[in-house]
């Protein structure tokens, strides 16, 4: 790898070096910078770094010229912070790339994201939040014929930490936009895809038949017709079995997952309806391998991500092996100057989504049990997710707006954090969340926070029929509440938040977590300072979750870009 | 260019792809669940000439399929496992026999049928088919193996407490039942052998005490990953005790002579059993102080 990166490097200099040309190309970067210290709490369970401090930085620098392009990123976890796995602890250059566009056909040698379709079946991407970032080392070829016409195949192998993972995936993408290849004005414009990806991994079993080469397939419609828009996408793989000994994990059954979705959009008004169902997709780079650093696909989340602490306090993650779920969305603006919007109007959004397990679990097949779940099954099915929220967001006067949300959730705890039926059951969670900005002249504004959670667990689960016996063995975090104040002006900022766990059932954990940050932001530059404590929690975007440690130090960001 | 990438696509398609069809086990004779645990109780006496080479049975047995396979030995009945009169002393003099095991060889019907005999996972209770002789055993182990297993049991140990926790691999209606034994390895005896009477015999896994033998849970059903603890606080001496007056006040021609435990060589073994069948499902042993 390192060999490639010097003649990256040493690529991108003489291009730099042939600077007699008018035309020099482009660089541009960005820098990230992260580093917290951590000490022991024994209240909130908190333990301290051997190294005192952990710190996580990047530096991405990308030249462009033309129809080429170039780069790199440096990574750097000395050690990784305590949210991330340790297997990335190093420094190194695991991205780096070249591309070239000419007559329409597109060359990327070296590192590159790729995503088919909405990712049912392949997706490598990067999310730093999570930790997350499978990027693909290889070939990737892209070529559009003609004008609505675009095709891509790939090869590689998918990042895993500062290593690749075992698998060599194999893939192509065919998209046909209709109304570009025949030219077309019509107000229907209907565009199709179809996606294909294998993985090779050479494996053999002492007992069981193992297949090398397991391959997915998806295919997508796209439909847009005046206010009206369809998506859906069907994906299929075939079997992918564990390599294990015991003949109850070894499972052929194929997999399969679909995503539907519709909407109708005008002024001030739009609804969106959502469904989608995933049996035993989850597809890996490492057919050994567990953890979310070795899945491949993505299956977006059917619920709504949330931005407020105690509304993402219990957040959904998607069930690649099995789940079946609806969303529906509402979005409304009451106009200017009406009865009820009054002088600024105000934009209402409602949102419903529920999540549940399919019928008696997702496919299996062995030579001694074979299942296949109803395609279609909520009544009585295990419930994972549910959440209805209403947010109203209105500008109260030239001053002040506000934002105001209801939100009533249902959050399988046990299910989906892994946990012994019984310990946590289930939780069912009310919360009200108040947020109200004051512009003071400028860009200099107050914001206040205040967000309230109640909380109780329920007993009963409903697909066996029944409740837990003894009630939950594991006391419940119960009742939140918390309050965050923020300060904003053209260069400074500073913030203060304290989430307090006041209806702990563990009575020693009633604790506050406060939280104190400082900031100073000129130019492409931005410091932040930060103290304070974090409760150990589940943090997910678009359905991927991860487990955050509970921490107690300093922390100090900063982040730059050119 | 194009014609080469429909072509590449065409040509990944149809190579990348290994669906395979049943039977997916590839040799099914050697197949072993590597979480299945199968228990042999091997009935036996210290008067029982014939005995040890059942016991050498189970140490083979052992050998091939390593810690899956967990031994105990039950020393019953008046003419197999009684102690000597003292005036023949010393030789056979120590009382290894237990309430439980002589209750176990009564319903069971063990030594009635002659000893050595054993049973392996109480397999054939319902069709009278649970009295194997030693050459039975490795069989009925090696199809034991096989089985999916509907439990896991972890055991923490020590002398004062025992946790036994039993996590759910299916989700079932409860009719199952959880003993928990200890038993002693490398108590120095007398054993008879074929002709010979061996004064330093090595008896291993002898059964000592049952703790427990009842409902595993009183829950009617359980579900997938639940886990159910049983916890039992223990003290030694009081079951040893009871050992003892077992031998001085019930047992036919008892001496009173079964104390001398030895924590050290003690092991806990903990066993689900289907309460209509009687096979026990699974298994687990540990050393007391693990």
């Amino acid at each position: 790898m390192r060999e490639i990166t010097l003649l990256i490097i040493t690529i991108s200099i003489s291009f730099l070096g042939s600077s007699q040309e008018t035309n020099l190309g482009e660089i541009h970067g960005d820098f990230n910078l992260n580093l917290q210290s951590y000490q022991e709490d024994l209240q909130i369970g908190a333990q301290a770094a051997d190294e005192v401090i952990l710190n996580n930085a990047y530096l991405n620098i990308n030249y462009t010229r033309g129809n080429f392009a170039t780069g790199f990123r440096y990574e750097s976890y000395l050690n990784a912070l305590a949210d991330y796995d340790p297997e990335f602890n190093g420094n190194g250059i695991p991205y780096r790339y070249v591309t070239y566009k000419i007559d329409g056909l597109e060359i990327t040698a070296g590192n590159y994201y790729e995503q088919l379709g909405y990712g049912l079946i392949f997706r490598s991407y990067e999310e730093k939040g999570l930790g997350i970032d499978n990027v693909m080392d290889g070939l990737r070829l892209k070529y559009s014929p003609m004008q609505g016409i675009y095709l891509k195949t790939f090869i590689g192998k998918s990042r895993t930490y500062f290593t690749y993972a075992d698998g060599i995936f194999r893939g192509g993408d065919s998209e046909l936009n209709i109304n570009e290849l025949f030219n077309s004005e019509s107000k229907t414009r209907i565009s199709l895809g179809g996606s294909f990806v294998s993985r090779y991994q050479e494996r053999s079993n002492l007992v069981f038949k193992i297949p090398q080469n397991v391959s997915a397939y998806s295919g997508r419609l796209n439909l847009n017709h005046g206010r009206w828009s369809y998506y859906g996408e069907y994906a299929y793989k075939i079997n992918d079995p564990a390599n294990v000994l015991s003949a109850s994990k070894m499972n052929y059954a194929s997999g399969n997952a679909f995503t539907q979705n519709i909407s109708f959009s005008k002024k001030g008004f739009g609804i969106i309806a959502e469904m989608h169902r995933t049996d035993n997709m989850t597809f890996k780079s490492d057919r050994d391998k567990d953890g979310k650093a070795y899945l491949i696909n993505y299956i977006p989340t059917l619920s709504k991500p949330h931005a407020y602490s105690l509304l993402a306090l219990y957040p959904c993650a998607t069930q690649a092996d099995g789940e079946f779920g609806v969303q529906f969305d509402l979005f409304y603006t009451i106009k200017k100057g009406s009865r009820i919007g009054g002088k600024y109007g105000a934009k209402i959004a409602l949102n419903y989504s529920r999540i549940n397990g399919l019928n008696k679990g997702s496919a299996f097949l062995n030579d001694t049990r074979e299942h296949t779940p109803m395609l279609l099954s909520i009544k009585g099915e295990e419930l994972y997710f549910e959440d209805i929220n209403l947010s109203i967001n209105k500008k109260i006067n030239k001053k002040v707006k506000g934002n105001f949300i209801f939100a009533n959730q249902t959050y399988n705890k046990d299910f989906l954090e892994g946990h012994v039926p019984g310990d946590y059951g289930v939780l069912n969670s009310t919360i009200f969340v108040l947020d109200f900005t004051y512009k003071i002249r400028g860009r200099e504004s107050i914001k206040a926070e205040l967000q309230t959670l109640a909380s109780k667990q329920l007993k009963d689960y409903s697909n066996h029929g029944g409740v837990y016996e003894n009630g939950m063995e594991e006391p419940a975090e119960g009742d939140w509440g918390m309050l965050a104040l923020e300060y904003n002006s053209a260069h400074w900022f500073f913030g203060f938040q304290n989430m307090y766990n006041y209806g702990n059932e563990d009575v020693s954990k009633r604790l506050h977590y406060i939280n104190l940050t400082a900031g100073f932001k000129k130019g492409a530059n931005r410091f932040e300072i930060g103290y304070g404590k974090k409760r150990e929690g589940i943090f997910c975007v678009g359905g991927v979750c991860k487990l955050v440690p509970s921490s107690n130090g300093f922390s100090l960001n900063i982040s730059s870009s050119f | 260019m194009k014609k080469h990438i429909t072509l590449l696509s065409m040509v990944l398609a149809i190579t990348s792809c290994d669906i395979i069809d049943g039977p997916y086990i590839t040799d099914s004779d050697s197949y072993i669940n590597p979480d299945k645990k199968v228990l042999i109780e091997d009935f036996t006496g210290h008067l029982c000439p014939n005995c040890p080479a059942a016991a050498r049975e189970l140490d083979a047995i052992h050998d091939i399929y390593g810690d899956q396979i967990i031994g105990m030995a039950i020393h019953v009945s008046k003419s197999f496992a009684r102690p000597y009169h003292v005036s023949q002393a010393p030789s056979f003099q120590y009382d290894f026999r237990t309430n439980w095991g002589d209750n176990w060889d009564a319903f069971y019907g063990i030594s009635s049928a002659g000893l050595p005999k054993g049973m392996v996972n109480r397999i054939g209770y319902q069709n009278e088919s649970h009295k194997l002789g030693k050459d039975e055993w490795a069989s009925s182990v090696a199809n034991e193996l096989k089985k999916d297993v509907d439990f896991k049991i972890s055991i923490d140990a020590d002398t004062n407490t025992i946790t036994i926790s039993s996590q759910l691999e299916n989700a079932l209606i409860n009719n199952f039942n959880l003993a928990v034994c200890l038993t002693e390895s490398n108590i120095i005896n007398w054993q008879k052998d074929g002709q010979d009477n061996v004064e330093d015999y090595q008896h291993n896994h002898v059964l000592r005490t049952v703790i427990y033998d009842n409902k595993l849970s009183s829950q009617a059903n359980f579900q997938t990953g639940e886990v159910i603890e049983n916890i039992f606080e223990i003290s030694l001496s009081e079951l040893e005790q009871y050992n003892i007056d077992y031998s001085n006040n019930t047992a036919e021609l008892g001496n009173g002579n079964s104390g001398n435990w030895n924590a050290n060589n003690m092991f806990v073994i903990a066993y689900i059993y289907n309460t209509n069948t009687k096979e026990i499902v699974q298994v687990e042993e540990v050393h007391l102080n693990n």
